[in-house]
């Protein structure tokens, strides 16, 4: 009996093994190898049956930097998303912790903002092109950082309000009682306590405008594109420079993947606000 | 220090008046409690006396200065809360320093402070640690701390010690009284718990749906109860109230529904009345030859004293008894109220009405 529940654990270790590594498999496999068509030439890339050795290569990298000058994109869209990560918190934080503790009417805000939300980006692209036209704001890092903006700040007051709510309101009284004013109460007592969750919520909001194409596409053509758009390009009427897209996505996924590994502590406690106590 | 006034002060929340018109004194360095259920409107009063919630109407006084608009920061009171309200990112030392370095006070003021109060409260060797390394105890004496250093006009405190233990929270309601006794400072004490009430406080403010039901020193409380809302609360076991009509035109003799005789001292306010609410305390019945008759029901000792459930005439009595009793379930007995311990109240308006 013993030795049957034993095997039968054994073989249910197995299988759950088994399934994870075909799981981690289908996830990691595309993402590796575009990563790998970055090291190779063009034609090993579309070869038939697929070519898992092969001669590797800088070429894809050589021609992104030498001919189509994407450093140039890359710097735009360091530009564009830190001061738009900057700025999103800058005015989410205060507006998630008044919504949390101080305004006793937030409730019909909170919709507006959610619904602000809702709103798909394709319904508002040719409104928010006109108004850039009108403003002579096309081809700018401002426009492009006030779109992310206010796209990002509904979903950041939404993040971070949920964890400025896990500190309990008596703190921010006794606060007062001991001589804070509103804004010290902010920064002196609520900013250290919500430190994790307010670089959770900066890490999605860094992946959000990293990788945003919709307005970058609507509101920029030679001076400012961002990484993304570059893509664009390496599809010309002789083909796909597979060498190149394989390098350019490599780069451009490259600082997401090691910011959120850094964050990764932060990223799962965002995640699972509310859910677990 | 200070003494406080409340001049008929009004709480809305918009149609909602959750007190409606409150008015008494708090003396120089009197030691207040205000007790009542939960929703009395206790908690509201101490958070407006903190600026904490605005108030609707009326005025608040410390001194002869009206501090209805003086925000909280500038009120000099320290308010202890329910469940501390530790600044968790800092240590005990620079929670309870927190207020003087927010007013800049010079370092070594601060450290001076911290340590003296941190003597008086056995602090001394927590104070590096952080809120989550304490115990409830040692929580709630670091939210004494944080006020006592502050050295406030006025102490409030919001039901300090209804998160700890039972064992903990007598040995701290010693310490909280001690502490008045030796810094002397004006203090509101919020609790639900009469026995907290009755050991700690100079003055209790009984309060029920916003308004004073009584206010006295302990033992006035206890002795000559103002109706029967107060009477019921003040006092553990709970008073026994028992409906009773006057058996005879302008005499004192009384009868419950069913019959059963009820010895009072002779009252001359009783003429002209025919029903009334016969309270007696538990403590105050004994067991007699004579008196009113009653069978137990369960009987409860504790080691130090007898708890009796009887039924009088089919009515719910309880029977604290001092000595040890021997009697049983079941058991038919005579109840002899001790002198001059009955209390009569209206049955309509619930009013005291014995002399």
């Amino acid at each position: 009996m013993a030795t049957s529940s034993k095997t039968n654990r054994t073989t249910r270790k197995l299988l759950w093994t088994l399934f994870w590594c075909v799981l981690a498999f289908v996830y990691l496999f595309p993402y590796t190898w575009m990563v790998l068509t970055g090291f190779r030439h063009g034609v090993d890339t579309i070869s038939m049956p697929p070519r898992f050795i092969f001669e590797p290569t800088l070429a894809g990298f050589k021609h992104l930097f030498e001919v189509t000058g994407f450093q140039k994109y890359i710097i735009n869209s360091a530009v564009v998303t830190i001061v738009s990560v900057v700025l999103v918190i800058g005015v989410s934080a205060p507006a998630a912790y008044a919504l949390a503790h101080v305004s006793r009417r937030g409730g019909a805000l909170l919709v507006a903002i959610l619904i602000a939300r809702i709103i798909p980006a394709i319904a508002i692209g040719v409104p928010v092109y006109l108004i850039a036209t009108r403003l002579h704001q096309l081809d700018t890092y401002q426009a492009l950082v006030v779109i992310n903006v206010a796209v990002n700040i509904p979903f950041a007051i939404w993040l971070m309000r949920s964890f400025f709510m896990e500190v309990h309101p008596t703190l921010r009284e006794a606060a007062i009682s001991d001589g804070c004013s509103e804004w010290q109460v902010f920064t002196k007592i609520m900013l250290p306590l919500v430190l994790g969750g307010m670089l959770a919520t900066a890490v999605f909001v860094f992946i959000g405008v990293w990788n945003e194409f919709l307005f970058a596409l609507i509101l920029t053509t030679s001076v400012s594109p961002t990484a993304p758009l570059a893509m664009l390009g390496f599809r010309t009427q002789y083909g796909v420079q597979w060498d190149a897209v394989g390098a350019a996505a490599f780069l451009v996924s490259t600082p997401v993947i090691v910011f959120a590994f850094i964050m990764q502590r932060y990223l799962v406690q965002g995640m699972t606000m509310g859910s677990v106590k | 220090m200070t003494d406080v006034t409340i001049r008929n002060v009004t709480k809305r929340y918009g149609a909602l008046t959750v007190i409606p018109q409150l008015s008494f004194k708090i003396e120089d360095g009197e030691f207040v409690v205000l007790v009542g259920p939960s929703g009395c409107g206790k908690s509201t009063l101490l958070r407006m006396l903190a600026g904490l919630e605005e108030i609707s109407g009326g005025d608040l006084l410390m001194g002869a200065e009206v501090i209805n608009d003086r925000p909280a920061k500038e009120r000099d009171m320290a308010i202890v809360f329910q469940n501390y309200a530790l600044y968790p990112h800092m240590t005990v030392a620079e929670n309870m320093g927190f207020a003087l370095k927010l007013r800049k006070r010079p370092r070594a003021e601060i450290d001076e402070r911290v340590d003296k109060a941190a003597a008086i409260l056995g602090l001394g060797k927590l104070l590096d640690r952080y809120p989550r390394a304490l115990s409830g105890g040692q929580r709630q004496r670091v939210a004494m701390g944080r006020a006592i250093v502050r050295d406030p006009q006025v102490f409030l405190f919001d039901e300090p010690l209804s998160n700890l233990d039972a064992k903990l929270r007598v040995q701290m309601r010693a310490e909280i009284k001690a502490l008045h006794q030796r810094l002397k400072i004006t203090t509101v004490y919020v609790t639900h718990d009469q026995i907290e009430a009755m050991t700690m406080a100079d003055k209790i403010v009984v309060m029920n749906e916003g308004r004073v039901e009584q206010m006295g020193t302990p033992l006035e409380l206890y002795d000559r109860p103002a109706n029967i809302f107060v009477a019921g609360f003040i006092g553990s076991p709970s008073m026994n109230f028992l409906p009773a009509t006057v058996a005879l035109a302008n005499s004192p003799a009384l009868k419950t529904p069913e019959g059963v005789e009820l010895p009072v001292d002779a009252c001359p306010t009783l003429t002209g009345r025919s029903e009334v609410t016969y309270g007696i305390r538990p403590e105050h019945l004994e067991l007699g030859e004579t008196g009113i008759p009653a069978e137990v029901v369960v009987v409860e000792p504790t080691g130090s004293e007898t708890q009796l459930y009887v039924t009088v005439g089919g009515r719910d009595v309880v029977v604290v008894l001092r000595d040890r009793a021997d009697v049983r379930p079941g058991e038919k007995i005579w109840l002899r109220p001790r002198k001059g311990s009955a209390h009569l109240f209206d049955p309509n308006s619930g009013a005291r009405i014995t002399g």
